[in-house]
C-alpha cells in the first residue's frame, strides 16, 4: 500500500539506492512545514532534508513503540490480541457512568471525528490537548473574536513581528525560517521585518530578534491593557507596568501603530500563566483596536501538529470546539468544568479513554494520582508515563508517516499528510481502532 | 529563595516527547531546573548542583542549570513530570492549570535528584 501513494510523489533519490519522498508534511508542531523530503532505504527512513531538530526526531530517530496490545492483570501488562484489547476497552467504556476521553492532538481529523461520535454512543465527554495549552485562546476568541490571517499572509506582508510569550526556536523550530525572519515575502524581504519577543525570560527566540521586552510572570495582562489604554490616547501614570517601563511598552505600540502590517503570534506564557484567556482577550483586542491604524492580526502558536484539528472537527460535529459532554439528553460545552483535569479533581469521571497523548508526564501530579484510581484505556504508538498504569494498552500507526489523513495548522489551513512507509506488522491506525471499538460497544 | 515558576518547551524536551519518553535521554531533557545566573550565585547553588523546588503543590529535587540570558526571579522547569509535581490540578474554572506564574522556594540541598520512579511509583 505503501509504493501506491508514495511513487506518485516519488523522484530518482540523490543517494545511490535511496527512493525520496518530496513535500511530505511534518506531523510534530503546529506549523505543519509541508516541504519536508524523506529518503528511504529498504522501505525504512534514513534521513530527511529540510526538517528541523523536532522534525528529525520524530522521522528518523529509533523509536521506541508498543509492541503489541496489552491488558493489565494485577501489576503486570500482559500481550492479548487486538479483538482481545479492543472488546476490554469497550467493557471499560460500556461499565462506565461516565467515561472521559482526552487526547487527540497527534491524530488526524479523520480518526478525531470518529473519537466524537465513538463518546456520543458511550455517552461521555471529550476533550484535546488544548485542556494544557491554548484552551484559553479558544475561549478568548469565542468571546471576542480575533483579527487573524494565514502564516503566507503574515509572510508576504507582516513587517512587525511580536512574539507574545512564544519561543518558536525551540517549540517551532522553522518559524522563524518558514514565516518571519528568514522568509522573504511578496511585499516584504524577512530581514526587513522588525520582531520584538515579549516574555519573562531572555531565550533563544528573543536573543536572535530586533528587541527583548522582559514583562514580569503573570504580568502579561497589565501590559497589554496598559498599551490598550495608551492607544485610546491615555497617559499612564506609572513608571512601569507588569514589569516593563512604560517607555518601553509606548515605543513597542508605536512600532505596531505605525505597521503596514503588524502581527502578533501568541504563546503559551500568555495563556498558561495570570488571566488566562483575559491575557488573550488583552491581546486579540488590542490588534482588533490597531487596524483603526494600519493592518494588525493575531495568530495562537498552537503546539501539537494537529490540535487545532479537534477543534474544527469537534465545532463542526457539535457546535463546540471540544471539552463537550454527552451524558445528558442535550450536549454540555463546559470548558473548566468538562476538562479532563477538573474532571479528575472533583471525581467526575469514572473511566478514561486516552488517545495519542501522556497525561501521566503533562497533567499536574495531583490529576495524575487520581487519573491512577479509574480504569485507563490508552491507544498510543509509544510507551509513555500513562504506559506505566493503563489497564489496556493498544498501539497505533504514526499518521503522517506510517498512515495518511488531514490536520489543520496554527492558522486553521488544512493540509493533508502524507503516509511514506508501512507501519510495523500488524499495528493499526487510530481511525480502525476507534471504528473497531465502536463496533464492539 | 521566593522564585516564580515557569514551566516550558525546550528543544531537548521536544525531541525526546514522544519516541523516547521513558529513557535516560527524555529524564535529562526534563528533570532540571535553569536560574538566572545571579539568582544561582545568591542561592549559593553551581550549574550541576541540587535545588530542592516547593510550591504549595508539592516538592521536588533538580539538577540545576545556569541561564544563558536575562532569567532573574523565574525558576525554570522542561514541561513535563517533574515541573507538574509542582503545579496544582485547580484550573479556577478555567480548565487550565498554572503552569506558569507558580510561586516557588529554591534551595540548595544534598538530597539525590527526584525520579520517575519517586514520581510515578515503581
Amino acid at each position: 500500500m505503501t509504493i501506491c501513494l508514495v511513487s506518485s510523489v516519488s523522484v530518482a533519490g540523490e543517494r545511490t539506492g535511496a527512493e525520496v519522498v518530496k513535500n511530505v508534511t511534518c506531523p510534530y508542531c503546529g506549523l505543519l512545514c509541508d516541504d519536508i523530503d524523506v529518503y528511504l532505504e529498504d522501505g525504512e527512513i534514513s534521513r530527511i532534508k529540510r526538517g528541523c531538530g523536532l522534525s528529525n526526531a520524530k522521522f528518523v530517530s529509533e523509536a521506541d513503540r508498543i509492541e503489541s496490545p496489552a491488558v493489565r492483570e494485577g501489576e503486570e501488562l500482559h500481550e492479548v490480541s487486538y479483538g482481545e484489547a479492543i472488546e476490554r476497552a469497550a467493557e471499560v467504556l460500556r461499565e462506565a457512568k461516565r467515561p472521559d476521553c482526552y487526547g487527540w492532538s497527534s491524530c488526524s481529523v479523520e480518526a478525531q471525528g470518529l473519537g466524537i461520535e465513538l463518546m456520543k454512543e458511550a455517552r461521555g465527554s471529550i476533550g484535546s490537548t488544548s485542556a494544557v495549552c491554548h484552551l484559553p485562546s479558544v475561549l478568548a476568541m469565542q468571546d471576542c473574536g480575533a483579527p487573524k490571517a494565514t502564516l503566507e499572509q503574515v509572510r508576504n506582508r507582516a513587517d512587525v513581528v511580536i512574539y507574545w510569550g512564544s519561543n518558536p526556536v525551540e517549540a517551532h523550530p522553522r518559524h522563524f525560517e518558514r514565516v518571519t525572519r528568514r522568509a522573504d515575502g511578496y511585499f516584504v524581504k524577512g530581514k526587513d521585518r522588525y520582531i520584538a519577543v515579549v516574555d519573562v525570560r531572555e531565550t533563544l527566540s528573543a536573543k536572535i530578534s530586533d528587541e527583548f521586552v522582559k514583562v514580569e510572570p503573570g504580568g502579561d495582562y497589565e501590559a497589554l491593557q496598559a498599551m490598550r489604554s495608551m492607544l485610546q490616547g491615555n497617559e499612564i501614570e506609572a513608571d512601569e507596568v507588569g514589569g516593563v517601563p512604560v517607555e518601553t511598552l509606548g515605543e513597542l505600540l508605536g512600532r505596531m501603530k505605525d505597521a503596514d502590517f503588524a502581527c502578533i503570534f501568541w504563546g503559551l506564557g500568555v495563556t498558561m500563566s495570570g488571566a488566562k484567556h483575559r491575557n488573550v482577550e488583552a491581546l486579540t483586542s488590542l490588534a482588533k483596536e490597531l487596524n483603526d491604524y494600519g493592518r494588525c492580526v493575531s495568530v495562537p502558536m498552537r503546539g501539537h501538529f494537529n490540535v487545532a484539528g479537534f477543534g474544527q472537527v469537534c465545532t463542526w460535529k457539535t457546535g463546540f470546539p471540544g471539552f463537550v459532554d454527552f451524558t445528558g439528553d442535550e450536549i454540555n460545552y463546559a470548558p473548566g468544568e468538562n476538562t479532563s483535569v477538573d474532571l479528575l479533581r472533583r471525581g467526575g469521571s469514572d473511566a478514561m479513554l486516552l488517545v495519542g497523548s501522556d497525561p501521566a508526564a503533562h497533567f499536574p501530579l495531583r490529576a495524575v494520582k487520581r487519573l491512577r484510581e479509574v480504569p485507563v484505556v490508552q491507544v498510543d504508538p509509544h510507551p509513555n508515563a500513562t504506559t506505566r498504569f493503563a489497564d489496556v494498552v493498544i498501539p497505533s500507526a504514526l499518521v503522517g508517516i506510517e498512515a495518511e489523513g488531514t490536520a489543520y495548522r496554527m492558522d486553521t489551513v488544512p493540509i493533508r499528510l502524507k503516509k511514506v512507509v508501512d507501519p510495523p506488522e500488524g499495528v493499526r491506525t487510530d481511525e480502525r481502532i476507534i471504528r473497531d471499538v465502536m463496533g464492539a460497544l | 529563595m521566593s522564585l516564580v515558576l515557569v514551566s516550558g518547551r525546550t528543544l531537548g524536551q521536544g525531541k525526546t516527547r514522544d519516541k523516547e519518553k521513558l529513557t535516560e535521554g527524555y529524564f535529562d531533557a526534563a528533570a532540571f531546573v535553569e536560574l538566572d545566573a545571579d539568582d544561582a550565585d545568591d542561592l549559593g547553588i553551581e550549574e550541576g548542583d541540587v535545588a530542592l523546588l516547593e510550591t504549595g503543590a508539592g516538592e521536588v529535587r533538580l539538577r540545576a542549570k545556569t541561564a544563558r540570558g536575562d532569567s532573574s526571579g523565574v525558576a525554570f522547569v522542561p514541561m513535563g513530570p517533574w515541573a507538574n509535581a509542582l503545579v496544582d490540578d485547580g484550573t479556577e474554572a478555567t480548565g487550565m492549570p498554572e503552569f506558569k506564574s507558580v510561586p516557588v522556594k529554591v534551595e540548595k540541598t544534598d538530597g539525590s535528584p527526584t525520579t520517575l520512579d519517586d514520581l510515578l511509583g515503581e
